[in-house]
């Protein structure tokens, strides 16, 4: 009986070691989002060696783990971002300039065949302060303007003139109730610098979700309508002689009925083409423009390799962007806009008058 | 014939999501000639180790050369056309010469949707002389688990669709570099058959006067507006703008417009992504066998 009760227990011990050891089936764990900004000094994460590592491709014979999902920033990707280059009911030109001998040609599309209105709010980056006008569309119809007289070629007025540089956000206010009425337009800018470089980019679209009315608020909340993109993804050259581009960052969040302006620190996660990390941070208000040289991490001499994937993440409200390619070429110097891939999804608010 | 174009319901508004991470890439222009070159780029979005596929399709007889590459987490990957690239311990990516497209897939290693949808990219063609054409590569998402057999079938099911219609909003001046790119939605490259596709255009300038037109093409095209039909000029449509809209017959199309400007005394150019209405299903075939 004694022999039997040991072997009994060794079987158990056995099982339970079994158990133990056996492969688990886990879902990626999702890290708890922390709000705490980094300090703002480059730090790195992995000491730049130039042997990159090839890590073995997993395989679904491996083991039982699903994935885990390596996050750069550390804070928990939810939400879905905006699709782009779609009919849309909010749009947002993060560029535009008359500012330094600059001007910049504005386009506005409507791709429905029904008429649309349109309220656009040029947004100032020395004040933060808003002007803003309507512009209505027929079906179908193209509409530009230069910014710096707000007129046609042909003279004809169809927004008052900007002066200066900041940004350009356009909402529809729909005619019905509708989700056509309010997903009619899209947009895009080419700001002409002196110098011989022109930046063109589609205009950031956002979709209204659901039928209804509009009520001077954008509840860009991925209900009524889709949400900010929680973090942007760029894919630059670093900074390095004959070659600097820029930053530009604005607030998705935006009270422009009491012109309150809030303020926030962007963080970075910098990946080279060795997969190894920095990361540094800065601040924001209502407009950020920043060459990649203010930017420590996005040097050459810092970051170690040419190509960089940057990832962009404001912490008290999303942002949105584009990046300003700019690189020497045999006989001039070629610039160009960089739209970012976008990332998981953040509630926020515009508040238009 | 312009009333019947517009009047057309688009067959549905499920138009394929941009700027998000995906499972194939199409780049509709590369060029590299001595004069042009391309710097391509390519993202991985992920915290995983991809494998890429990709083929070069050049405008000239559309003819294809294909490579390998691996990507790890997060990393970005940059090349000129010209030169290719070498990518450490991952694979050699040959150099182009002339003017085509570039398709790239994912090979997932897994069925999970999320090995699938996990690149983006762009590409910048510029001259010497600094002009440049930037853009970012029309991309389809996995929609639903499945292994790589290397048919991506954009059908809206399987991976987001082909779009129905492109819309661009283009600069009139004929007697500038304004172009447009057309490459085929439907890619066979295991037969190397290419598609002959027929696109009808409809012009809309800014005060909603309409006309329309067709041409014809085969894999790859880049012409002038004012080569699809002769009336497409500044003088004729009377404005600096016009809303095109173009749908291909008997095959989906993709797109990229040139913007091409006078200021201070100079040309530029810039890239003009196409804006997507609707979907309808194609098919791109990559031959598979991955190099072990």
């Amino acid at each position: 009986m004694a022999e039997f009760y040991r072997i009994l227990v060794g079987l158990m011990a056995l099982f339970m070691q079994m158990l133990n050891s056996a492969p688990t089936f886990q879902l990626p764990t999702p890290v708890p989002p922390t709000a705490t900004p980094v300090p703002p000094t480059v730090t790195y994460t992995q000491a730049p060696t130039l042997t990159a590592t090839k890590t073995p491709i997993p395989t679904a014979t491996a083991t039982a783990t699903r994935f885990v999902v390596e996050n750069p920033l550390g804070v928990a990707i939810t939400g879905e971002p905006p699709a782009q280059n779609q009919p849309s009911a909010f749009l947002v030109y993060p560029l535009v300039s008359t500012a330094n001998g600059a001007d910049t040609f504005i386009e506005l599309l409507n791709m429905t065949n029904a008429p649309v209105s349109v309220k656009c709010i040029f947004i100032n980056s020395s004040n933060c302060r808003g002007l803003d006008f309507f512009v209505n569309l027929t079906a179908l119809q193209p509409a530009s303007w230069t910014a710096k007289s707000g007129k046609t070629s042909d003279g004809v007025r169809i927004a008052p003139p900007f002066i200066g540089q900041g940004e350009l956000k356009c909402l529809v206010e729909p005619r019905s109730v509708t989700l056509s009425a309010h997903n009619a337009i899209q947009g895009r800018a080419l700001v002409n610098e002196t110098g011989g470089s022109t930046i063109g980019y589609n205009a950031i679209g956002i979709r209204r979700l659901i039928p209804g009315d509009f009520g001077g608020s954008l509840d860009l909340d991925g209900v009524t309508y889709e949400q900010c993109p929680d973090r942007l993804h760029f894919q630059v050259r670093a900074q390095q002689t004959g070659s600097d581009s820029e930053l530009i960052l604005v607030p998705c969040t935006e009270d422009l009925e009491r012109v309150t302006v809030g303020t926030t620190n962007v963080q970075f996660a910098i990946i080279n083409e060795f997969e190894q990390h920095t990361s540094g941070s800065t601040s924001l208000n209502c407009y950020m423009r920043r060459s990649f040289s203010q930017i420590s991490p996005l040097r050459r001499s810092i970051s170690g390799t040419d190509s960089l994937h940057a990832i962009v993440r404001a912490i008290n409200f999303p942002v949105m962007g584009l990046v300003v390619n700019r690189f020497q070429t045999a006989g001039g110097m070629s610039v160009s806009s960089n739209t970012p891939y976008l990332e998981g999804g953040r509630s926020a608010n515009v508040t238009v008058p | 014939m312009a009333a019947l174009f517009v009047l057309q319901p688009a067959d549905s508004q499920a138009q394929p999501p941009q700027k998000l991470p995906s499972a194939l890439l199409v780049f509709p222009l590369l060029r590299a000639d001595g004069i042009y070159d391309t710097r391509i780029d390519i993202l991985n979005l992920t915290g995983l180790n991809v494998e890429v596929q990709c083929f070069y399709i050049r405008s000239e007889a559309c003819f294809e050369v294909g490579f390998f590459f691996e990507l790890t987490p997060h990393q970005p990957v940059s090349w000129l056309a010209s030169q290719g690239a070498f990518v450490p311990f991952s694979a050699a990516i040959p150099p182009f010469f002339g003017e085509g497209e570039l398709k790239c897939g994912i090979v997932a290693s897994r069925p999970e949707v999320e090995f699938h949808n996990a690149i983006q990219g762009r590409a910048t063609v510029f001259a010497q002389t600094g002009q440049t054409i930037s853009y970012g590569a029309t991309a389809f998402r996995r929609l639903t688990e499945g292994e790589p057999t290397g048919i991506f079938n954009l059908n809206g099911s399987t991976y987001t669709a082909c779009p129905n219609r492109l819309h661009f909003q283009v600069l009139t001046d004929e007697t500038l570099p304004n172009d447009l790119v057309l490459v085929t939605c439907d890619e066979d490259l295991i037969t190397q058959t290419p598609k002959n596709i027929t696109v009808q255009f409809q012009v809309i300038n800014e005060f909603e006067q309409a006309f329309s037109a067709s041409i014809g093409f085969k894999c790859f095209d880049r012409r002038a507006l004012s080569e699809v039909s002769s009336f497409f000029t500044r003088p004729i449509l009377g404005t600096d703008t016009a809303h095109v809209i173009l749908r291909g017959v008997g095959g989906g199309v993709l797109g990229l417009g040139i913007d091409a400007v006078q200021y201070d005394s100079s040309l530029r150019t810039a890239g003009n992504e196409g804006l997507m209405e609707g979907n309808r299903s194609a098919t791109v075939k990559f031959p598979s066998g991955i190099p072990q």
